[in-house]
């Protein structure tokens, strides 16, 4: 039998880290070692590739390898951590779909929460999922609870769609112009006061090369001047602003590329 | 110039710099733990591997010095022809960077490996590695 050349494991790992998650499904197949390999937590937590999920269910990864998820619906997704949401006949799954490893998770019992906004943090290991109900009501969710659990009651407000920064899973409370901060590792609400911006409009939040912005309309409507701010750190900066006729704030284009 | 003298699996004996050979962060420990008066010894890596790897680190640090004239181009159209060898001389580069500790080479090689089995079928992954070990026989 042809055996297959031993590099190191340092040297496999250090190689695997750098394909894109089609790769790494790939070289799962080709020997048990290379499989074991892959699937340890000290691989899984180095690597991460930036891939894009649209809603007909098309996942792409960084080598623009593309999976079609024929039936389901994806929810959603934070490739960072290589796992997403889908659902399929009513019922809610976690996992990898490159992987194809799925594990069934229980239904929010909030008419209001959507699953587009979940956050997931953690790893195929060990992750926590938040949903942040539009009506600033907050559940989570972790591996290995049979259902999720509301933490406690935040004022009502508008939220926004929840993202996730470090550590934290963030949303904005638009009519209140405040940032509600939910901490995944202490699961503590901190609040933080956005007044400066003056959202008059619609607001939402996005992450990008590890900043964090709010992304604000001076009108009511969907149109007119767009202001992008960095809230990254304390002090509150204007990073760009931009006036688009009949640009919807919410098919907004990233700061980095303004 | 202090000198620094390197002896490969074969015995051939090469004498470098001695700030070319601390890039090689394992020389670099032997240096600190024996000193510079007897020579390296370097049984893992072949006379053919060790000039290359000597040859590498040398355009590097070249093209790193002030007045250096080398574009980003040249650079890496060095790096995409230093890596254009077989299957075999690549991952004994691989193993040899690995060995001696030269993490931008490692890197090179690494990626240049990735690149190759990224878009590959799982048997033809195992074909490459295979045969790889058949030539190191």
């Amino acid at each position: 039998m042809k055996r297959i050349l031993c590099l190191p494991e340092e040297v496999l790992e250090a190689i695997f880290l750098r394909l894109p998650i089609s790769g790494v499904i790939r070289v799962r197949s080709v020997c048990k070692h290379w499989r074991k390999l892959v699937n340890l937590p000290s691989f899984t937590e180095l690597f991460s590739d930036s891939g894009v999920i649209s809603w007909d269910a098309i996942i792409m990864d960084s080598s623009t390898a593309v999976m079609h998820w024929g039936g389901h619906e994806m929810y959603s997704a934070t490739f960072r951590d290589n796992l997403v949401i889908a659902a399929h006949n009513k019922r809610y799954y976690i996992g990898n779909p490159f992987l194809g490893s799925w594990e069934t998770i229980p239904e929010v019992q909030d008419e209001m929460v959507q699953f587009d906004s979940v956050c997931i943090k953690g790893d195929d290991g060990c992750y926590k999922l938040v949903a942040w109900g539009f009506h600033n009501r907050v559940w989570t969710f972790s591996r290995g609870q049979s259902c999720w659990v509301e933490e406690k009651d935040l004022p009502r407000s508008l939220a926004s769609t929840p993202v996730v920064f470090d550590d934290k899973v963030v949303s904005i409370n638009i009519d209140k112009e405040s940032l509600t901060i939910y901490d995944t590792t202490t699961c503590e609400f901190l609040f933080r006061d956005l007044s400066v911006i003056g959202m008059r409009g619609q607001a939402h939040l996005l992450v990008w090369e590890k900043k964090l912005f709010v992304v604000a309309t001076e009108d009511e409507d969907l149109e007119g001047k767009i202001k992008i701010w960095d809230i990254t750190r304390d002090e509150i900066r204007l990073e760009a602003e931009k006036v688009e006729e009949k640009l919807p704030v919410l098919s907004c284009f990233y700061p980095g590329r303004v | 110039m202090v000198k620094v003298t390197l002896k490969s699996a074969e015995g051939d004996v090469f004498e470098v710099d001695e700030e070319l050979a601390l890039e090689s962060l394992m020389v670099k420990n032997m240096i600190e733990d024996v000193g510079l008066d007897s020579a390296i010894s370097l049984p893992n890596v072949s006379s053919t591997i060790l000039a290359k790897v000597i040859e590498y680190i040398k355009f590097h640090m070249d093209a790193q010095k002030d007045g250096s004239k080398k574009t980003s181009e040249e650079i890496k159209a060095f790096d995409d022809d230093f890596v254009n060898v077989g299957i075999p001389t690549l991952f004994e580069m691989v193993l040899a960077s690995n060995y001696l500790n030269v993490k931008s080479l490692l890197s090179l090689t690494c990626n240049t490996v990735a690149n190759m089995i990224k878009t590959k079928p799982p048997a033809e992954v195992k074909e490459m590695f295979t045969s790889a070990k058949q030539a190191k026989a």
